[in-house]
């Protein structure tokens, strides 16, 4: 037994040292600390508990000192002696995490750090401890009785009546089985849930009857620890009432490279609720962080994502378009992308200026993304070129744009090229975004024409002319007027089968 | 298993077996199943310790050397081991590697019977796996007349951080935060080691002082229902900082207006109304936010809030006080009404306190908590007088684990009307002694908290 302890509290001082030295993740600390705990643990399985007591520098097993250490920094008895510690016990079943926080705390080397405090923190179920305070006097002295004459009898008659007391009311404080397993469940439900909401709530509470500066300084320090948690739900609860007290900054402290680049693990998050609550809490933000929030932009890997990051710059940026047009300068093909969709969410008048040296992109993303601004500005016209872009998905989302904001000085010019032979080389997706352009912005001559192609009697090239008839069915169909369906009907009843089919199959799909 | 985990789970299986030879013939296979599984279960433990002791002092049960807490769900079989052992006047029972389930059951039948009967059928048979050591003559009376020094030096350290505190936040002086951390954890040590002791020194309330007292003896109270409750030690820790600091918004408020003796204006009930927020802004300016503190926020906050939703400060409908804030809640209006202060110069007596708290119960207080509050204190709580058949009065010492109408009390007042430092009665034990009523211990001249001193 005394060799057996011996070892144990030599392993321990061991531990104790490469701890110090070391640090807990370094395997030096490993190779003394596994054999304490496996010694302790071999003991304990033996003998179920080690009791060793505390005194200033020496630590005593059934009054034998086991350990000497008078340098105060170096002696594990005196940093426990000097907070209260008096004894210290190791039971049975302790756990090597219990005894790597044991260390831990012992080893603090804070000044002001109270080893007592450590340790009733961990609450150990294995490791017990004594505590002793200083020596208090016993100051107190029972106070006199009153000697005046009180009338006790009639104060207790009084009171019962009072309080409506039922001196004879039964009194079984039993619980019932149900009510023991609600106030259990009441338990380990509010051990589980955090008290952040509702100290949120108080604080909150508070301030509707008074301003305080301690109470809005709390909610703020509450505020830093929620974004330093990406608890954007509670963090967003806090900003809103801060919101009340204009005076107060409380986001300014956010808009910085560092913490905003901290938030790229909320950019893909997996779960779209905390996605959605950081974007909620980044929208108290100011046009300070902006750029920094462009960074934070360019790792979005989901298009959904992007699409709703891009919107909340454009809200967090107001009107003010400079710090975004920073960015049009931009190597990196993603951010000049980004910048350009932003400044066409914001709908600005400055936009088309600013992107005019970007129209002729080389990158086809760029020009795709200002097909778009230019679309959400407004300015068709500068769109037009981009009808003879070299890329067939740059061409028809400029197509379908010009069709949208019906620009009609482009008609003609289209028409052209669909009579033009060349048109049926085009794809069919690009050729279907032509009559769609035509019917968006028609004139009353437009069926007569589209009649005419699809009655056309074609003796050569038949098979590659059936696109245009489909073509012209579909786009009649589309115009839906009495005189364009019409056209489709008696097309429907042509003894020409080319025509005949294609009507029918418009029509078909017309009245499904 | 942890000792404390073993100890309560071989109780909770011990008494079924116990309760059953009450009912049942010894052959029937409720007994038999029941002494089985007991004994299965001791084995388990006997692969790591060689014998499972059982020692009661000062109606405490320890468990090789582990206090067993009076939890909520342990409680109805500690209490019963208890007062079979004190019955049979037991100091230590202990089972030894080896029993069987036959021998048991023979235990069993054995241990329902009166004192005399218990001995002659023990030493008539032999149990080999069962040791017994009886109490020795006059042991039991004066057992519980031992001063707990470590509790009254807890209690009276705390007495002075919770003073230093209030005094220093009063002034404007910073407070020592250390300290008041270090003794929420002493008290929670002392609350598991000496429950009944420390819970009689609430009974001390200082007149002039009786905030810093009321504050302490609140977090005591507290402490010793969320413990009965199952409150594990962190959530024991939370509970009485909270419970101490629960008045700590009063320190913004006027002395005068604290201790003003006539009727409060509207305009001052109102004031006073606001130390519940207040409180929220003392506790962030002492102690911050940590997990702490946040907990004690919140109980500052709702300690007033009503079971059914009435109380101050105003809330939403559906914001319900929490666990904490329900305990305090108790906890406070008891220690409240048992004070005396400015305008209540005669304090109810605890008797009558505890009658107030229990035909209150849904419509103040937590009905569940009420009911558990009730179990710890007795109807006669702690440094109740009661006047006795015999025409003596008692001094309620401590309360009688299961059964609640019957404490422990100390005669302090004779037939003749004079003060006395007479015996102590186990009303529960002794009883043609009967309660009368209880009365006020100022009739005789005497302070109760003097006699736990
Ligand atoms: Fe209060
Ligand atoms: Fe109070």
């Amino acid at each position: 037994m005394k060799e057996e302890v011996d070892q144990i509290v030599l392993g321990f001082t061991k531990a104790f040292k490469a701890l110090q030295m070391y640090g807990m993740n370094h395997s030096s600390f490993r190779n003394f600390y596994v054999p304490f705990y496996e010694n302790i643990s071999e003991f304990l399985s033996k003998n179920n508990e080690l009791n060793l007591q505390i005194d200033k520098f020496t630590i005593h097993h059934d009054n034998r000192i086991v350990y000497k250490e008078e340098e105060m920094d170096l002696s594990i008895a005196f940093r426990l002696f000097k907070d209260g510690v008096r004894s210290i016990g190791f039971m049975g079943g302790i756990t090597s995490d219990e005894l790597l926080l044991l260390l831990d705390v012992i080893s603090q080397s804070k000044k002001d750090y109270d080893v007592a405090l450590g340790l009733w923190e961990c609450d150990f179920s294995h490791i017990s401890f004594y505590v002793v305070e200083e020596e208090e006097v016993l100051d107190y002295r029972v106070p006199d009785v009153p000697t005046e004459f009180v009338d006790y009898d009639e104060k207790l008659k009084q009171l019962i009546l009072r309080e409506k007391i039922d001196i004879d009311a039964v009194i079984i404080p039993d619980l019932k089985p149900d009510e023991v397993k609600n106030l259990m469940n009441n338990i380990t439900d509010e051990e589980k849930a955090s008290i952040l909401p509702l100290v949120i709530k108080t604080l909150t509470d508070f301030l509707h009857t008074e301003r305080s500066k301690e109470v809005i300084d709390g909610l703020i320090e509450l505020l830093e620890s929620c974004v330093d948690t990406k608890d954007f739900y509670n963090a967003r609860r806090i900003a809103y009432k801060l919101k009340d007290y204009p005076e107060v900054s409380f986001i300014e402290r956010f808009e910085n490279a560092t913490t905003i680049m901290g938030f790229k693990e909320m950019v893909n998050v997996p779960q779209n609720e905390l996605f959605n609550e950081f974007l909620a809490f980044i929208g108290f933000f100011s046009k300070k962080s902006v750029p920094f929030l462009l960074q934070l932009l360019s790792l979005a890997g989901r298009a959904d994502r992007l699409h709703s990051l891009r919107h909340r710059i454009a809200y967090i940026a107001q009107d003010d378009i400079t710090p975004i047009a920073e960015f049009l300068k931009s190597e990196d093909t993603m951010s000049l992308v980004s910048a350009i969709a932003i400044i066409g969410i914001m709908r600005n008048i400055e936009a088309a200026k600013l992107l005019q040296p970007y129209i002729d992109h080389p990158d086809a993303r760029v020009r795709l993304e200002i097909i778009d601004a230019l679309g959400n500005v407004k300015q068709p016209d500068l769109l037009v070129q981009y009808v003879k872009d070299p890329q067939m998905e740059v061409r028809i989302k400029a197509l379908r744009l010009l069709a949208k904001l019906k620009f009609p000085q482009m008609y003609p010019v289209l028409l052209d090229k669909i009579k033009d032979k060349t048109f049926l080389d085009l794809e069919f997706s690009e050729q279907r975004e032509y009559f769609n352009y035509l019917t968006a912005n028609a004139d009353s001559n437009l069926v007569q024409i589209l009649k005419s192609m699809l009655y056309k009697r074609k003796w050569f090239g038949r098979k590659k002319y059936r696109v245009m008839r489909r073509l012209a069915a579909i786009a009649l169909a589309q115009i839906g007027s009495s005189e364009s369906l019409e056209a489709l009907r008696i097309g429907a009843e042509k003894r020409n089968k080319d025509i005949k089919i294609v009507c029918e199959l418009v029509l078909k799909g017309k009245s499904k | 298993m942890s000792i404390y985990t073993s100890g309560k789970t071989i109780v909770a299986l011990l008494y079924p077996l116990l309760k059953a030879v009450q009912v049942y013939d010894v052959n029937n296979d409720v007994v038999i199943n029941t002494a089985k599984k007991f004994v299965a279960f001791m084995e388990t433990l006997f692969s790591t310790i060689s014998s499972l002791e059982f020692v009661r002092y000062r109606d405490y049960i320890f468990f090789n050397k582990q206090r067993l807490k009076y939890e909520i769900d342990s409680y109805a079989n500690l209490q019963f081991l208890n007062s079979r052992l004190k019955i049979l006047r037991i100091k230590s029972l202990t089972f030894l590697s080896g029993i069987k389930h036959q021998e048991i059951i023979d235990f069993a039948v054995i241990f329902k019977e009166d004192k005399v009967t218990f001995l002659k059928q023990f030493v008539l048979k032999r149990y080999p796996h069962i040791k017994v050591e009886f109490l020795k003559a006059g042991e039991e009376a004066d057992e519980f007349m031992e001063d707990g020094k470590f509790t009254k030096r807890t209690y009276f350290k705390a007495l002075k951080v919770t003073k230093n505190m209030m005094q220093n936040l009063w002034s404007g002086r910073p407070v020592d935060v250390k300290s008041s951390r270090r003794i929420v954890y002493n008290l929670v040590d002392t609350i598991s080691r000496d429950e009944f002791g420390i819970l009689a020194l609430t009974t001390i309330k200082n007149f002039d002082e009786y905030t810093f007292n009321h504050s302490l003896n609140v977090g005591i109270l507290a402490l010793a229902l969320g413990q009965r409750i199952g409150l594990d030690r962190r959530s024991l820790a939370r509970l009485g900082t909270s419970g101490i600091l629960h008045d700590i918004g009063k320190v913004e408020i006027s002395k005068e207006l604290i201790n003003k003796v006539q009727k409060l204006t509207d305009q001052e009930w109102e004031t006073l109304k606001m130390h519940s927020n207040f409180g929220v802004r003392e506790i962030l300016k002492t102690r911050g936010l940590d997990e702490i503190s946040m907990i004690a926020i919140t109980v500052a906050y709702q300690h007033h809030w009503n079971y059914d939703g009435t109380g101050y400060p105003l809330r939403e409908k559906e914001e319900e006080p929490t666990l904490f804030s329900r305990v305090v809640r108790i906890c406070d209006s008891y220690d409240a009404m048992t004070t005396a202060r400015s305008y209540q110069p005669i304090p109810y007596l605890p008797h009558f306190a505890l009658r107030v708290i229990w035909s209150n119960q849904n419509r103040l207080f937590d009905p569940i908590l009420a009911k558990v509050f009730t179990q710890l204190l007795g109807i006669y709580p702690v440094g109740s007088c009661l006047e006795l058949n015999t025409g003596e009065v008692g001094l309620v010492m401590r309360q009688n684990p299961g059964n609640i109408g019957s404490p422990i009390v100390k005669i302090i007042v004779d037939r003749n009307h004079e003060k006395t430092d007479g015996r102590t009665i186990d009303l529960a034990m002794e009883v043609q002694t009967k309660i009368v009523r209880p009365t006020y211990p100022q009739m005789y001249g005497i302070n109760p908290s003097a006699y736990f001193l």
